[in-house]
């Protein structure tokens, strides 16, 4: 399940994949990863990815139960 | 007195290994991409069953085989079976993007990776031709250039795989 939320919030802020993996300390392979759904982050990274983009857990990480 | 000194270098290479994981472990345990991590540990896995499958392979052939044919000799055997591990380990690393440690660039690991290949492999065609009798008594026997021509493949495949990677992430960065 693609994660639209985060991809949205990202350029929202006008961040990169590169800059934001920058920012939380990961490569940028992992976040197009999580963007597309293909990996599931731990939650220290989650956080790392909210604070990042001013976000809380449930805004982008909490989908719809149709989306589970 | 010379098994002494063997012992002695043996314990000396065992505390400088241990002082390099404690000094790792401290200081790089915040610095990692947990993707990267996950995906090396199944390397490893798949590194590790290749070379169970490899031993039981060669057991099994080693059993059917006429007498006649070709067999290796255990450095050869050794040779083959770690390698095998280690290619299975590097490719599945490079295709699944965890090739190289965070801030480092991948593109200078691949050229490393074929300029090596292409030294090992120069060296071991270059000692082939000073060098007969590999097969003794239907056995291959082990030879030093043996180890240019297994690195030669391993840094050859890693290379290639990490230049298919690094243009199917460029790819995917143009989309």
């Amino acid at each position: 399940m693609k994660n639209l939320k985060m991809k949205s919030a990202r350029a929202a802020k006008d961040l990169s994949q590169e800059q934001l993996a920058n920012i939380c300390d990961v490569s940028r392979q992992t976040i197009n990863a999580i963007e597309k759904g293909d990996y599931n982050p731990s939650i220290k990274l989650c956080i790392a990815i909210c604070r990042a983009l001013d976000k809380t857990l449930d805004e982008l990480f909490w989908g719809d139960i149709g989306d589970m | 007195m010379e098994k002494m000194f063997f012992i002695i270098i043996l314990l000396v290479m065992a505390l400088v290994i241990g002082l390099f994981v404690a000094i790792e472990a401290k200081y790089n345990e915040t610095r990692y991409d947990e993707m990267q991590e996950l995906a090396r540990g199944r390397g490893f896995k798949m590194g590790y069953t290749c070379m169970i499958f490899v031993l039981v392979g060669y057991i099994f052939y080693d059993y059917i085989a006429p007498r006649s044919a070709i067999r290796l000799d255990t450095p050869c055997f050794a040779l083959l079976v770690v390698m095998m591990g280690y290619v299975v380990f590097e490719v599945y690393c490079a295709a699944k993007n965890a090739y190289s440690p965070l801030g480092h660039s991948s593109k200078l690991m691949a050229i490393t990776d074929l300029l090596l290949c292409a030294c090992c492999l120069f060296n071991f065609f270059v000692s082939l031709l000073d060098q007969s009798d590999y097969i003794v008594d239907g056995v291959l026997v082990f030879k030093a250039i043996y180890v240019q021509l297994s690195l030669g493949i391993a840094f050859g495949l890693t290379g290639i795989m990490l230049l298919i990677r690094l243009l199917m992430n460029k790819r995917e960065q143009e989309d």
